[in-house]
């Protein structure tokens, strides 16, 4: 009977094996190119971990004392059919039906530059809000994680700028979520200028299970 | 019978009638050919491009002047340049960047303060703070976010104060790392 060895399914011939060494090499070197292959796409894989980055390639308008979900117009890079881009909805979707994403952890940023289009409401807010929502849940839709950021305007030259980033978990593989996002400022005496250049994206940390090797 | 395994063409040993110590050397080499291959992914993925430096003392930045931040203490690089003028990549690839800034106070009236980062000549990300009312604060500002880039971009960062009075002393700790291959 042939003897396991280690974790890989490698095994050697014992005694009453060796009439068939030629069957058994050519199994061997099947099984190591198999292990190694496996290594090998897992290790491809973590170097091109689904990854995308928008930007908004023209200035977008934040009506007077209002909002806008539409900033970003571009995708600047994007590497995995997990995540695509819903332009007319300004939208990144997160896994579909033929391209499930990866479950585990994620980070999501970005970052919006406003200047108001003509007068400024002294010390009014400029805000940029991100939301990773999941479409699939019992009740319909819910928020899984989001960050905010607000800065204020003093008069001092406008380039107001907002930053944020979070990370959260995906437990399993799927599809139908989503990346929101909104720009809002309360300067009411004019429309706000989101600066073309903002960024929004996303990137796919790797599993959240630790799997231990004995 | 194969000849070859399909992902590393491994020969199959003892496949004719020839079987000597050679079948099994070729069998050896074969599979330390494919060791190799998978040792260089994995030296990929453990040593990524990285580096992280900052500007000692500080710079001076006079008021009204977007100004570059000048490093002088470059804490660790690895296949990304770290100077004085800012990161140069060698790597095509998705990188995450990030700096703190940190105003050390003097005899100054701040408004607002502002830290960003730039690939060449535009900005990527950009945090401004205003100070309300104007005071003498230390006013930290921090940045992060995902960057496309390419050998030889620049990659350099700016502190911007309005106010009174100044120049002011900016610190700034700079970090970049490579996440993701092109």
């Amino acid at each position: 009977m042939p003897q396991n060895i280690g974790n890989h399914g490698l095994y050697c011939p014992q005694f009453d094996d060796y009439a068939a060494v030629a069957l058994y090499m050519q199994d061997l070197g099947t099984r190591i190119d198999e292990q190694l292959a496996a290594q090998l796409s897992a290790l491809a894989g973590f170097l091109t971990r689904p990854t995308m980055i928008l930007t908004n390639a023209v200035n977008k308008t934040i009506p007077a004392g209002s909002f806008n979900e539409t900033i970003f117009d571009t995708v600047v890079f994007d590497n995995s059919a997990v995540l695509t881009f819903d332009a007319t909805a300004s939208v990144i979707e997160v896994g579909s039906l033929t391209d499930p994403y990866p479950a585990g952890a994620w980070t999501v940023g970005g970052c919006t530059r406003m200047t108001a289009a003509g007068a400024v409401d002294v010390f009014s807010s400029r805000r940029f809000s991100i939301s990773v929502i999941d479409n699939n849940l019992p009740a319909g839709s819910g928020i899984i994680t989001s960050s905010s950021d607000e800065t204020f305007d003093n008069n001092t030259g406008g380039n107001e700028a907002q930053l944020v980033h979070t990370s959260f978990v995906l437990a399993e593989s799927g599809s139908n979520t989503e990346i929101r996002h909104i720009a809002s400022s309360d300067n009411v005496a004019s429309a706000t200028t989101v600066l073309a250049g903002s960024f929004l994206w996303v990137t796919f940390n790797g599993p959240a299970d630790i799997i231990e090797v004995a | 019978m194969p000849g070859l395994t399909p992902n590393f063409s491994i020969p199959y040993p003892c496949a004719g009638e020839t079987i000597d110590p050679t079948v099994f050397q070729d069998f050896a080499d074969a599979v330390e050919a494919a060791l190799t291959t998978v040792d260089a992914a994995n030296v990929d993925v453990l040593q990524r491009p990285r580096a992280a430096m900052n500007n000692g003392a500080g710079t001076s930045v006079a008021v009204n002047v977007a100004t570059a931040m000048v490093f002088s203490t470059f804490e660790f690089s690895s296949d990304v340049t770290a100077a004085a003028g800012g990161f140069t990549i060698t790597e095509s690839g998705i990188y995450m960047l990030g700096a703190q800034f940190r105003m050390t106070t003097s005899a100054t009236t701040i408004t607002s303060a502002a830290g960003q980062a730039l690939k060449g000549a535009t900005v990527q990300y950009r945090r401004k703070i205003v100070d309300n009312p104007a005071s003498n604060p230390a006013l930290d500002i921090n940045i992060m976010g995902l960057i496309t880039a390419s050998p030889a971009d620049v990659i350099s960062f700016q502190y911007h104060w309005t106010g009174t009075g100044g120049p002011e002393d900016i610190t700034c700790r700079a970090t970049i790392a490579k996440l993701v291959n092109l």
